[in-house]
């Protein structure tokens, strides 16, 4: 839900906070360590406009909670680390490492579209990796959201905009993440050490 | 064109409607052999088809139907398609919602769907798709202002076209039920001889109460 628009000088803020429900999804028999980069912690989407205000789409604590949920309930076990030294993933135990990151985020208007949206992409980068740091396989997930133009609340359309465009992304993970041939060697070779140690 | 290649049972409805300065076609496909009935306890859910980028059914239209449907049937049960959209996430979403009765069936195989979906006591979901749009406009108005007021002189109008499809599944039965659809096109007119006088024709309003009048039918719902 688009939360608030902030007007600080010729600063317009606006600050999103969306969660995705509980996926019905049955979880993965992983434990996996999350990493946000701080990039993505604090992502913020920037754009002067014509007047010489800025506007700035603040989105990095939505997405956090967004996948937080997301991962939390696609393993069987989750842990987020804050840095990625050895001391910390040897402490936490874990299966595989995800990091994700924003690779890329654009809003088209309506003047730019020619349509009757607010329209919002997104493009994350999820790189799975050992817990010894080696890098599995990385993809792209992008997402896509839109919401129609409001004549008194353009932001509140960009927002929404981007609140779809974040589930849409989550969505794919959900349902795309666990049929990868990378994850389920992980699932293979930890069921295959289980039985047989 | 109709093509119903591989339905038993349907019939077609046409219904041609021409009011002064509108014209509407209203059709609908029955693909149940036997006859569709809401028990009591039965919810029904109103979904829009997201998927496609420029004809995105308003939000307007939705509750327009959603009020036609609950119109004479105050106990009629119409869940939340957010609520809905969220127990059953992600399979509801513009990209995995299931697009055919295959797609459907196979959903149904998912972990836990059958079951959320018997919990909302959801049994039909109405799908619907389409749009309103200006298609013409035309004429020529003046407005001025004089010590002695305002006055406007002229003439303009404007062609709306609403074309809108509501395809009917059963999710206790994972069949489904038919398929309506409603276009309506219409011309407005601002004649203005000093005050103008707008004679609008409500296209989206006439293919809504067409609409659901024909997905009552079809869900045995008293009209």
């Amino acid at each position: 839900m688009f939360i608030g628009v902030a007007v600080f000088g010729c600063t317009l803020n606006f600050q999103i906070e969306n969660t995705v429900p509980t996926p019905l999804i049955e979880p993965l028999p992983l434990n996996v360590s999350i990493y946000y980069p701080s990039s993505f912690l604090e992502y913020e989407y920037r754009e002067e406009r014509s007047d010489g205000s800025v506007m700035v789409n603040q989105i990095g604590p939505a997405q956090q909670a967004v996948f937080d949920e997301l991962f939390g309930s696609l393993f069987t076990l989750v842990e987020r680390i804050s840095d990625l030294t050895i001391e910390s993933l040897e402490a936490v135990s874990t299966d595989a490492v995800i990091i994700l990151a924003v690779d890329d985020y654009a809003i088209t208007k309506p003047r730019n579209n020619g349509l009757d949206f607010y329209e919002a992409t997104i493009r994350y980068g999820l790189s799975l990796y050992t817990s010894h740091g080696e890098l599995i396989a990385a993809w792209s997930v992008n997402g896509y959201g839109r919401d129609r133009r409001r004549r008194f609340l353009p932001f509140g359309a960009a927002a929404e905009a981007t609140e779809e465009a974040i589930r849409d992304a989550a969505t794919l993970i959900a349902v795309e993440l666990g049929a990868t041939p990378e994850i389920n060697a992980i699932i293979r070779a930890k069921t295959k050490t289980e039985c047989c140690t | 064109m109709l093509h119903l290649k591989n339905v038993r049972g349907f019939a077609v409805d046409i219904i041609l409607a021409t009011s002064a300065c509108s014209t509407a076609t209203i059709e609908q496909v029955n693909y149940s052999v036997t006859p569709n009935n809401l028990n009591d306890g039965e919810a029904i859910v109103i979904l829009t088809n997201e998927k496609s980028s420029s004809d995105e059914t308003e939000e307007s239209f939705k509750e327009c139907l959603y009020d036609e449907l609950k119109d004479g049937n105050a106990n009629l049960a119409v869940f939340a398609s957010d609520q809905f959209r969220d127990e059953l996430f992600p399979w509801f979403e513009p990209r995995t919602a299931p697009t055919s009765h295959r797609a459907l069936l196979q959903l149904m195989y998912q972990p836990g769907v059958r079951q959320k979906i018997t919990e909302t006591k959801v049994r039909y979901v109405v799908w619907l798709n389409g749009d309103t749009d200006q298609v013409d406009q035309g004429g020529t108005m003046a407005c001025s202002v004089t010590p002695f007021g305002i006055g406007c002189f002229g003439l303009a109008w404007w062609d709306k076209e609403s074309v809108y499809e509501a395809a009917i599944w059963d999710l206790k039965l994972t069949q489904a039920v038919g398929k309506i659809s409603a276009e309506v096109s219409g011309t407005s007119y601002l004649p203005a001889l000093i005050i103008p006088i707008p004679l609008i024709a409500r296209t989206q309003n006439t293919a809504c109460e067409g609409l659901a009048a024909q997905v009552k039918d079809l869900m045995g719902i008293s009209p």
